[in-house]
């Protein structure tokens, strides 16, 4: 859903990764006999079952003690690794992790392979394999090469190969390498580079200095978040707008490549760095407050897309795709995009338009449309679809009261929308929605037709009826008072809101809907007669809601 | 009026009279003492220390409570003319404890948000071991009865874990820490002091006699700690035992 006047029809995509490492994975659901056996006893009988088996190996020396350790958390449990060998010669993939309380086992799993029936003796020499690796690679190899079995899977049968396993490490990856010991052909490799979180300084659009957590990877800096719970990645598309449009209709995918990059983790980035810092902060804020486990409540991925077109190329690109200057997205499925806004010197409307990710409460307005998706899925029409813009509004600026001090201007809380971003002064106000041209009572909403039936245009009363909860006051049209539950007590209207928007509206919901869900929602957290009942009774009465 | 000088009041009290009017000549030329004895002073030190995580600066702040313990104790002498004798003891004094971390560990999203981390770190060794060169003046007051007064340099040698890390168990939101467990580093450092004391000696015979011992001796120590800091300590203190008594 757009945060602006413009609607999007595009689908989401989704990226789904494929698995690197095929051979094991194919081979993991053959049948016994020959191949895998998995070992997961589902009840002591079965583990009886596998005792005297695995002590056979253990006795014959297919099965090697690795590791033995003591159990910190359960006392006097210990548990020992076990890798397989054949013939003196480990099988890749394939151990046993047993669990033991005064020597019993008490439990045991893993992953063995039957009917190994290869000659271990290699064709080529260690040092051919590791001059093999090292051309590949374009690297100097000093470490040993190790004889391996590989299992291999192909169609219905597992077939196993002797390897020599190299490691090689170069300025772009750590492959994992396997010769084939009879003619010293690669025959399989796979990237073996660990990233890990790190923290960076990252400078906002609004130059306001922020922690950002991304990864590091080979001494650069990406923006993946491994912290949260969810993947969140920032995917700087660097102005390419076709590749934009091929990647939103799932013509192509996107890479580690694509994301927004930093050699010092010192990043300059505003639209990168506020996409990124800001879709976390708005997971944060759906944890922390409602116990929402992003989007979907499964912590489905985020994706943003950042410099979808550049500045420089405004007057070439603008009249193509204006909406990737002019607007943010929610594109379904966690797929955010974030319009680059307009160059030094242009204004829409007396104002000027920075990057759309530098406003906290635009980040928050998309991806709750996205958590609009995944439960009440109002419909973007009409009432419902007024609500749905409303529940994004009000819920960016919780985001914003709950992230920033409360105040007037840019990293400010307050009751604008996207003031950080339009400037001067935003695009909507939830206290004086008129000041926008926005009804703030029904009796003066939008009955037309465009913007989906004023979408972003009768939004202004549910919006205004959340201000009025919470800080009280007086409508302007009706004249009606309302006594709010105060600033300090603003959660309580959030979750009132919350609550009524994801769990208890039907799709297709109208105002009056929305005015007894709220209410219901309010009785039933605080009880009847509670503060937030009649702040939340009060104001829908001042919007001309009943 | 500090132990020392307590020390000497009350033996000259005790003895003083006794030794000047009734002192006899000092039997043996050489004296062997092997003591154990409790150690009563406790000296307790605190530390803080900086790192950097997260972009920001941490602090740990550590108590380390060093009460007072067992201390083994030898030592001799030689009496070179009359009754003046010039000796050597060693005492050794060592301990665990579990010092007590309070930390201030930035966020990982957030500047100016730290959590307080609190935890306790066992196993906290001291180890003192303090060489002490004494002149003795030896008394005889005649009977079973000997008494040797001591005093001189000393010589402290202090090995001590200091808390280098406070290793934090952290999940999301990250908005608290847990303290997991602390990597401690060995730090040691050397001083001078002085020492003074007096042993009471009860003989059974000729060679052997047990005795009860008394002695202070205080130094304060720097010890090099990570990261090029260092950290003062006081260590020793008074501690009394008794224990066998050899002359020759």
């Amino acid at each position: 859903m757009p945060f602006w006047s413009v609607r999007w029809r595009a689908c989401a995509a989704v990226i789904g990764l494929a698995a690197i490492f095929v051979p094991l994975d194919r081979i993991a659901a053959k049948q016994p006999g020959r191949g895998l056996r998995t070992i997961r006893p589902g009840s002591v009988a079965e583990l009886r079952e596998w005792a005297p088996r695995i002590d056979s190996l253990r006795r014959s020396g297919d099965l090697r003690l690795r590791i033995r350790r003591d159990d910190l958390i359960v006392s006097g449990r210990i548990h020992e690794r076990y890798d397989q060998f054949h013939r003196g010669i480990r099988v890749v993939g394939a151990d046993v992790a047993e669990q033991l309380n005064r020597g019993q086992m008490v439990s045991a799993f893993g992953n063995i392979y039957e009917g190994i029936d290869i000659d271990t003796s290699p064709s080529i020499d260690a040092d051919r394999a590791r001059q093999t690796v090292g051309e590949h690679a374009g690297v100097e190899i000093g470490r040993a090469p190790e004889l391996v079995v590989l299992p291999r899977g192909e169609g219905g049968d597992v077939t196993y190969l002797l390897a020599w396993r190299v490691r090689a490490a170069n300025e772009r990856d750590v492959r994992e390498y396997f010769v084939d010991a009879r003619d010293g052909s690669i025959a399989f490799d796979y990237s073996d580079l660990k990233t890990q979180s790190a923290v960076g300084r990252g400078q906002g659009v609004l130059g306001d200095t922020k922690k950002i957590s991304v990864s590091s990877s080979n001494g650069q800096f990406v923006t993946t978040d491994r912290l949260r719970p969810p993947a969140i990645n920032t995917y700087d598309m660097r102005g390419d707008y076709q590749r934009t449009i091929r990647y939103l209709n799932e013509v192509i995918q996107l890479t580690g490549n694509d994301l927004a990059s930093d050699s010092d983790n010192t990043w300059t980035d505003g639209a990168a760095v506020d996409a990124h810092v800001y879709s976390g902060y708005t997971y944060d804020y759906y944890f922390k407050r409602f116990g929402r486990r992003g989007l979907d409540n499964q912590n489905l991925a985020l994706i943003n897309l950042v410099h979808p077109v550049r500045r420089q190329d405004f007057q070439q690109n603008f009249p193509i795709v204006p909406d990737f200057y002019l607007n943010a997205a929610y594109f379904g499925n966690g797929v955010m995009l974030y319009g680059e806004g307009l160059p030094a010197g242009f204004t829409a409307g007396g104002q000027t338009i920075d990057f759309f990710s530098g406003a906290l409460d635009i980040v928050g307005h998309e991806l709750t449309h996205g958590v609009t998706e995944y439960t009440s899925n109002l419909i973007y029409l009409n009432e419902s679809g007024a609500l749905n813009e409303a529940f994004s509004d009000i819920m960016g600026t919780s985001i914003e009261f709950f992230f920033q001090p409360a105040g007037n201007g840019v990293l400010r809380a307050d009751y604008l929308e996207g003031e950080d971003v339009f400037r001067p002064g935003g695009i909507r106000s939830l206290a004086d929605p008129q000041a926008f041209g926005d009804p703030d009572h029904y009796s003066q909403r939008f009955t037309g037709t465009a913007d989906n039936g004023g979408v972003h245009i009768n939004s202004g009363i549910p919006n205004n009826a959340f201000y009025l909860a919470i800080e009280g006051g007086t409508n302007r049209t009706s004249g009606l008072s309302v006594q709010g539950v105060g600033g300090g007590n603003r959660e309580q209207i959030e979750r009132v809101f919350y609550r009524a928007f994801t769990q208890m509206l039907p799709a297709n919901a109208t105002f009056s809907v929305a005015r007894a869900a709220t209410i219901q929602s309010a009785r039933d957290i605080f009880g009847s007669n509670s503060a937030a009942e009649r702040a939340v009774t009060q104001s829908w009465t001042a919007v001309g809601v009943n | 009026m500090g132990p020392a000088a307590l020390i000497l009041l009350v033996l000259t009290l005790l003895f003083g009279n006794a030794a000047s009017a009734r002192a006899q000549s000092w039997p043996a030329r050489v004296h062997v003492s092997v003591n154990g004895a409790y150690q009563a002073t406790s000296n307790d030190f605190s530390d803080r220390f900086e790192f950097e995580r997260n972009l920001e600066t941490g602090s740990t702040d550590v108590t380390y409570p060093v009460k007072g313990g067992f201390v083994f104790d030898a030592g001799g002498g030689f009496r070179f003319w009359k009754n003046l004798a010039a000796g050597v003891a060693v005492s050794y004094f060592t301990r665990d404890d579990a010092a007590s971390t309070t930390s201030s560990v930035p966020h990982p999203f957030f500047f100016d948000q730290p959590r307080q981390v609190t935890g306790d770190a066992t196993g906290v060794n001291r180890a003192e071991t303090a060489v002490h060169v004494q002149a003795m003046y030896l008394v005889n007051p005649g009977g079973h009865l000997r008494l040797i007064l001591s005093g001189g340099p000393s010589f402290f040698d202090v090995e001590q874990d200091l808390v280098s890390e406070v290793v934090v168990t952290e999940t999301y939101p990250f908005d608290t820490a847990a303290f997991g467990s602390a990597k401690k580093t060995k730090a040691k450092g050397s001083a001078a002091a002085f020492n003074v004391g007096a042993d009471v000696i009860w003989m059974f015979g000729k060679t052997v006699g047990v005795g009860g011992l008394v002695r202070y001796s205080r130094a304060t120590v720097d010890l090099d700690a990570p990261d090029n800091r260092t950290v003062t300590v006081d260590a020793g203190g008074l501690y009394a035992g008794g224990g066998l008594r050899l002359l020759f």
